[in-house]
């Protein structure tokens, strides 16, 4: 019996599972071509002044101008098309009429928001980027420092020919060369915004130059473009809305107390005259809390190592005398900038520099007690730095060429 | 039951899949907040003793799987209805699981696929192994296993070196105290997926070394609570314990922040893959205990008959058991605290209270 029903399935069975593999295996029911596909690479969110809508601004690929041979130089590499709605993802699927295919988000590198939105606030934004299957968390996050996102995303870039690529360049630069800003992932922004009585520092970029010409391909005929996007700072948010900037030399003590300073260069004096640059190799900084007198007191270690990158002064600097003096110097300013930037958080009243969070982790208990005052808190609460610094070598040359003047 | 045999290691990477199994990407435990792993870990503690119970009945009737001895310790008139239950929560366990797949599927990378497509080819994928017999989905396993390990490893290890993992992000331990640990071991944690492992208690009798099986089994539950409870910990420690609760998959939030240099990233597809030879061993545990059952109950010669019909049982009733997902998960908490417990850990420790009394008298 059992035979004979295997032989019916061999004879019945077989092709109607080869008819089956036709439908299951011919492709994915979700297959998206990417020639029916745009690729956006970075979103801009601002608020119509009038309506109250989102503007919501992508700027796609055009895929044509960016893969090498067939680019013709004549039009612009990227396209930029804005959209309003009701709601965030309601102007996400209208943008995309402007075009003629699906908007892909998966390829998203930069979210930029206007500063204007940003006064208003921006815990309204963050949910369709973390619902969407698409977006991701890697995400970075800037604000368009006196201006609009539609305005800074329509404007072309030089060298990298999308300015989304651009923008994350030359935030990773600044991040990695001179430690001035940092780049703010959507995981880190979203922790910081939703996270009651904290702050966060977003990384400002603004435009210099007339729009007009930037979003020309002309603009990129001159050796020094008119319309340029620039690292400008980083804003500094309350409670999702912005309440102030920090500006370029203010913003490197932020960098250092939230462990995120890479790379520096700190100018020492140099007796009787000239300066010394040290270039900072890594730095690890590490907070800690206390409790004294019902008081948070945070204690902010930072570890520093580097090496001499320009010597224009007589000094001997094959005496390890000289090198302790430099280190000393080196950690002074050090101190300084880092407690400048303590003093500026104060002032703006945003706790940008985690200090709640060490205070939660350090001492849980006095936590409860304060968790509700810290806004309070943060403002009267006592910072102790202590850096130490290690001058690990002094590049090719030992001795200065002005030593023997 | 078929004539088969499965070897300790074999046993040890079924268990270690099926605990694996959807509890992996899911947000297990995040009721405790910071604590979630030590939830998982107190379940394992749980799970462990469990299995020591289940072990114990075991011990007693090598020979026979749990809706046999039912019969042997409670007599036909109570033991057969039991037995019966016991083959339709198997079914309702495998439905479970298999929306609970389909669903993770859908929300996460299959966005237009309809669930009836996804359930169809997982169905028809298992119900084919499962006519193979017990010894093909074992041997699988073993394949799968050495799969599953790399996936983590890997996963592991580009984590680490993209740098995302903030350690801070699980302190301070206990903030809260013991309550809601202790409260989401209870609701959650232990039941899902350590109670789970009554499952098992079928397929004891295959084992080709009873002594050793049994050793391993320990072995591999306790791993899995530990991978489990590991993963779990990474998922804070990356996310942050906001993101990680309000995540549907805290693993899938998790792989996608890994970022080389702009370079290595959307490692999505090896959680992805981690959730369907997961769910596809739990599935195939449950259908395939749920097939035993009602062959012995019934007395069924060959299960194989048996395979496609409850098959297309389960598949039909993992369409209708829920409306949507927020329903599937709501019913599931419930089925939890309630449908779960009593299977996994209130009839089998009746059973074994019995069955001691009994042997006492006996005595």
């Amino acid at each position: 019996m059992l035979r004979k029903g295997n032989v019916k399935i061999r004879r019945l069975g077989l092709p109607g599972l080869a008819l089956l593999g036709l439908i299951f295996l011919s492709g994915c029911w979700d297959y998206r071509e990417l020639n029916e596909l745009s690729l956006a690479m970075a979103i801009g969110i601002d608020k119509d002044a009038k309506t109250g809508d989102y503007r919501v601004t992508f700027q796609i690929v055009n895929s044509k101008e960016i893969a090498g041979r067939n680019a013709t130089g004549a039009v612009a590499p990227v396209a930029v098309f804005t959209e309003s709605g009701e709601t965030v993802f309601e102007a996400v699927r209208k943008v995309a009429l402007k075009g003629s295919r699906r908007i892909s988000l998966q390829h998203l590198r930069d979210l930029v928001i206007g500063e204007r939105l940003a006064r208003e606030g921006v815990k309204e934004l963050f949910d369709l980027l973390e619902r969407d299957h698409e977006s991701r968390l890697t995400t970075r996050v800037y604000i368009a420092r006196g201006t609009d996102a539609e305005t800074l995303l329509k404007t072309l870039t030089p060298i990298d020919e999308i300015p989304a690529n651009a923008i994350l360049g030359k935030i990773q630069l600044a991040e990695s060369t001179v430690g001035e800003n940092y780049e703010v992932q959507l995981v880190e922004a979203i922790h910081g915004i939703y996270r009651k009585n904290a702050g966060l520092a977003i990384s400002g970029i603004k435009l210099t130059g007339p729009e007009t010409t930037g979003r020309k391909r002309a603009n990129l005929m001159h050796t020094d473009p008119p319309a340029a996007l620039k690292v400008a700072g980083m804003a500094v948010m309350k409670n999702g809305k912005l309440v102030g900037w920090l500006n370029r030399n203010e913003t490197r003590g932020v960098a250092w107390i939230n462990n995120k300073l890479k790379s520096t260069i700190v100018n020492l004096k140099c007796e009787p005259k000239g300066k010394i640059a040290v270039e900072t190799y890594g730095s690890a900084t590490k907070l800690k809390a206390d409790v004294r007198d019902d008081r948070p007191v945070i204690r902010i270690i930072i570890k520093q190592t580097g090496k001499v990158g320009e010597a224009n002064c007589p000094v001997d600097l094959t005496k390890s005398d000289e090198i302790k003096k430099l280190e000393q110097q080196w950690e002074a300013i050090t101190v300084h900038e880092v407690k400048q930037a303590v003093k500026l958080a104060k002032r703006l009243n945003s706790d940008i520099l985690g200090f709640g969070e060490a205070v939660q982790r350090d001492r849980p208990k006095a936590w409860k007690a304060m968790e509700k005052e810290w806004g309070e808190l943060f403002r009267t609460c006592k910072a102790e730095v202590t850096v130490e610094t290690v001058l690990l070598r002094t590049g090719m040359t030992t001795k200065s060429s002005m030593t023997n003047k | 039951m078929e004539k088969a045999k499965i070897s300790p290691g074999q046993m040890a990477a079924l268990i270690f899949l099926f605990e694996m199994g959807t509890a992996l990407v899911v947000s297990l435990g995040l009721d405790a907040e910071k604590d979630a792993w030590i939830a998982i870990l107190l379940g394992t503690a749980g799970g462990l003793a469990l299995l020591g119970l289940y072990a114990s009945l075991y011990r007693r009737y090598p020979d026979l799987p749990l809706t046999s001895y039912a019969i042997e310790i409670l007599g036909k008139w109570i033991g057969w209805p039991l037995g019966l239950l016991y083959a339709l929560f198997f079914i309702y366990g495998a439905a479970r699981d298999m929306r609970d797949g389909a669903d993770l599927l859908i929300t996460s990378v299959l966005d237009q696929t309809p669930l009836v497509a996804i359930g169809a080819l997982m169905m028809l994928t298992i119900g084919y192994v499962l006519h193979k017999g017990i010894e093909v989905l074992a041997r699988t396993a073993q394949i799968y296993f050495a799969v599953m390990v790399v996936l983590g490893v890997l996963s592991n290890l580009l984590l680490i070196v993209s740098g995302v993992i903030d350690v801070d992000r699980l302190l301070p331990v206990l903030e809260k105290g013991w309550g809601p640990v202790l409260d989401t071991t209870l609701t959650q944690s232990f039941e899902f997926p350590f109670a789970e492992m009554i499952c098992f208690t079928m397929l004891f009798p295959y084992l080709s070394r009873p002594g050793k099986g049994i050793r391993w089994s320990f072995v591999a539950l306790f791993a899995s609570g530990l991978v489990l409870s590991f993963s779990m910990a990474m998922n804070i420690a990356v996310l942050g314990v906001d993101i990680a609760s309000r995540s549907t998959f805290p693993l899938l939030t998790t792989i996608s922040l890994v970022n080389i240099k702009e370079f290595i990233q959307r490692l999505d597809v090896f959680v992805v893959m981690t959730l369907i030879i997961g769910d596809f061993f739990k599935v195939a545990i449950f259908y395939y205990v749920a097939v035993l059952g009602i062959s012995g109950l019934f007395r069924i010669g060959d299960y194989r008959k048996l395979v496609y019909p409850v098959g297309l049982i389960i598949y039909c009733l993992s369409l209708i058991i829920a409306a949507n997902f927020a329903e599937h998960i709501e019913e599931g908490n419930l089925a939890l605290s309630s449908v779960f417990l009593l299977f996994g850990v209130f009839l089998p420790l009746l059973l074994w209270i019995v069955a001691f009394v009994r042997q006492r008298s006996l005595a």
